[in-house]
């Protein structure tokens, strides 16, 4: 007895060494990768953020940017942000949900799964042009409208106002949401809510003390994801604004490629900024999703 | 040929590219750091000194390689053939649409590999600071005494070889053919004038400029155009629109060089769009571009020779056919060295007579009063 189980200790270590150090090696295309197209880059725009075209050491631009149009730019971008992320991720929970509860026809369920897949990965360009194809000047549905009952779609909601843009967003944060928010809801198990109710709990109750709670911080977390989505996004708002929206990406775009001036230490300090506040919410949301772990594991 | 040509430059086409380019601009200066002297240039590299030394040594470089030179660009497509016909040297141009301040990037980003570009083609806004950041190389071509002084570098680092007025392009099917600035104000144009951002656009900044100086501005100073078109943002005759709104129906007025809408006209009529442009008589604003050679470019002699053509009989008639005026037009004009059709697709004599020039120091002031105020002046406020 005592033989075999050294042999096989031994074996096992033998196995095991190799098996670790191959671990490592498996890591490194990863780590390169991370390293050369992650941490790399943000160390070089944090030290553009600070130095000038001549590489002297100057606060200028980060001080530049904390007021005027550029704080203004910052407060819009996060509005922006902060309101397509709250009701995109209001809806995508109805629709998660909705997606769980109706099982039949299963064909429908994998139908608005796979095209919320899709939608959600949706932006861009041709997102912006397919709205303005449907809602611009002369979109089909404008025209419609204006054809049947006289109103101007346009004017009333132009595409580059705000509320413009939320719809635009909304068309990838609401299935975005959905698609992220569907495994949480349904790995909530069966046995909860069947011992609750059998511990004569109402379907409210139920609600309301077990599966709220459990669920409350996979959707903050996950509302907090919508958020950094709507907040990088660059060339949906560019094209529907034709550049005049004043965002921050917006505002880098013009410091990093314009045709009239360049200005890259404003470019990086903007883009420090941006990486500061979508760290802030990812922390936030690796905070989240913690707690939610012990239940949804 | 692209329905999207008439604003080029005036907006990325592609601003997805952006987040390629920002990646370039944060990982290149690590990579350089880390080539080291890979850079440094053999010292036997031979630079022709006459055409003929040029030609021959280009020959056996085999290529030039440009960037943002778009076909549809001022002729650009028959200048490559024409080239390529004449000197048996390739044209190769990466990044057609690229901006001025993407060119610099490249330059800066592929200094001492084969894939530099050779020559450039940057708006006048940018020739200060490719020579601050160390891009451009030292070249006077042969025929630089023919060229006007603010057209080239006093220090010899660049020459511009064409330059363009600014023009406003409108659908004549939609609305009348406005003749001056102050025309636009006319109720007809309400919520039909698409004006792309001038912090991006070059030919959008000189838009600004030249109603500016319909308003009583000069080249240094915008504040009346800015003027000119907050009012027209906050009587709501300004329109967000996309690249090809005249084709899309999204407006009915734009602006851009008169040399981008001559190659356009033809496209436009198919899409049922009768494209007019005009010089505004009250505000004639004008601007180069210019060519430099990079530093230690992959091939000198070829992108030697390239600027020498631009600049040559040839290339001028070229860049004449599309209403690009060239840089020696004064005295090729005196020759009667362009074509009767070259000529006709200029500007005409008394258009050229108004026209404003930008100066050596009006880039700056221009650039940063238009930095600081166009967003919320006007930008913020169109399609609201």
């Amino acid at each position: 007895m005592t033989h075999v189980s050294a042999s096989d200790a031994s074996r096992s270590r033998r196995r095991g060494a190799p098996a670790a150090w191959l671990d490592v090696l498996g890591l490194l295309p990863y780590t390169v990768l991370i390293v050369m197209f992650l941490l790399l880059p943000v160390a070089a725009n944090a030290w553009r953020a600070v130095h000038n075209d001549a590489g002297q050491f100057t606060l200028d631009a980060l001080t530049s940017i904390i007021s005027g149009q550029y704080a203004g730019a910052f407060v819009n971008s996060i509005n922006l942000s902060v309101v397509s992320a709250v009701i995109g991720g209001l809806l995508g929970l109805v629709l998660a949900w909705a997606l769980t509860a109706v099982t039949r026809p299963a064909w429908l369920r994998n139908l608005l799964l796979s095209y919320s897949g899709v939608a959600s990965q949706l932006g861009g360009i041709p997102l912006a042009y397919a709205f303005i194809a449907l809602m611009g000047a002369q979109g089909l549905l404008t025209v419609a409208l204006r054809d049947t009952t006289g109103i101007s779609l346009n004017q009333i909601m132009p595409l580059s106002s705000f509320w413009g843009l939320v719809t635009v967003y909304l068309y990838f944060q609401v299935p975005l949401m959905a698609v992220l928010m569907f495994p949480s809801i349904a790995t909530m198990k069966e046995s909860w809510r069947e011992s609750a109710l059998t511990l004569g709990a109402s379907r409210l109750h139920y609600l309301r003390t077990v599966a709220v709670p459990i669920l409350t911080p996979v959707t903050l977390a996950t509302v907090l994801l919508l958020f950094a989505n709507a907040f990088s996004a660059y060339a949906t708002a560019y094209v529907l604004s034709g550049g005049s929206a004043n965002l921050v990406p917006i505002h880098i775009g013009f410091a990093i490629s314009s045709n009239v001036f360049v200005d890259r230490s404003l470019g990086a300090a903007l883009a420090t900024a941006m990486i500061l506040i979508v760290l802030l919410v990812l922390g936030l949301r690796t905070a989240l999703i913690r707690r939610t772990e012990r239940w949804l594991a | 040929m692209s329905t999207t040509n008439t604003l080029r430059r005036s907006r990325p086409r592609n601003p997805g590219k952006l987040a390629i380019a920002a990646a370039m601009a944060l990982i290149v200066p690590l990579l350089a750091s880390c080539s080291g002297e890979s850079a440094a240039e053999p010292a036997d590299r031979k630079i022709g000194t006459t055409i003929e030394e040029l030609t021959e040594l280009a020959q056996e470089e085999g290529k030039v390689h440009l960037i943002a030179y778009p076909d549809d660009w001022a002729n650009y497509a028959a200048s490559f053939a024409a080239f390529e016909e004449k000197f048996g040297v390739e044209v190769e141009v990466s990044s057609p649409d690229a901006s001025s301040a993407e060119e610099l990037q490249a330059v800066e980003t592929l200094k001492g590999q084969s894939t530099q570009p050779d020559v450039l083609d940057i708006g006048y806004s940018f020739v200060d600071p490719a020579k601050e950041r160390g891009l451009v190389d030292h070249y006077v071509p042969t025929v630089a005494g023919e060229i006007p002084e603010n057209l080239k570098d006093p220090d010899g680092y660049w020459t511009g070889a064409y330059y363009g007025v600014l023009s406003i392009g409108v659908d004549a099917n939609v609305v009348d053919v406005p003749e001056t600035w102050a025309d636009l104000k006319d109720p007809q144009y309400k919520g039909k004038i698409a004006i792309g951002d001038p912090r991006a656009g070059a030919s959008q900044l000189a838009a600004v400029l030249a109603a500016a100086i319909a308003n009583g501005g000069s080249v240094e100073d915008i504040q009346p155009g800015i003027d000119f078109f907050t009012e027209l943002a906050d009587e709501g005759y300004l329109v967000a629109a996309s690249d090809g709104a005249l084709q899309t129906g999204e407006a009915a007025v734009t602006f851009d060089w008169n040399y981008n809408y001559s190659g356009v006209k033809e496209q436009m009529q198919r899409s049922g769009i009768d494209l007019q442009d005009v010089v505004p008589g009250d505000g004639v604003f004008g601007n180069f571009y210019a060519q430099p050679v990079t530093i230690d470019s992959p091939q000198p002699n070829a992108g030697r020779l390239w600027i020498e053509w631009l600049l040559s009989d040839e290339g001028a008639e070229i860049y004449a056919g599309s209403g690009a005026v060239p840089a020696r037009f004064d005295v090729l004009a005196e020759r009667g060295a362009l074509s009767q059709e070259a000529l006709d697709s200029l500007p005409s004599p008394e258009v050229l007579e108004d026209l404003h020039f930008p100066t050596a120091t009006s880039a700056e002031i221009v650039t940063a009063a238009i930095v600081e105020q166009w967003g919320s002046a006007v930008g913020n406020k169109i399609g609201q």
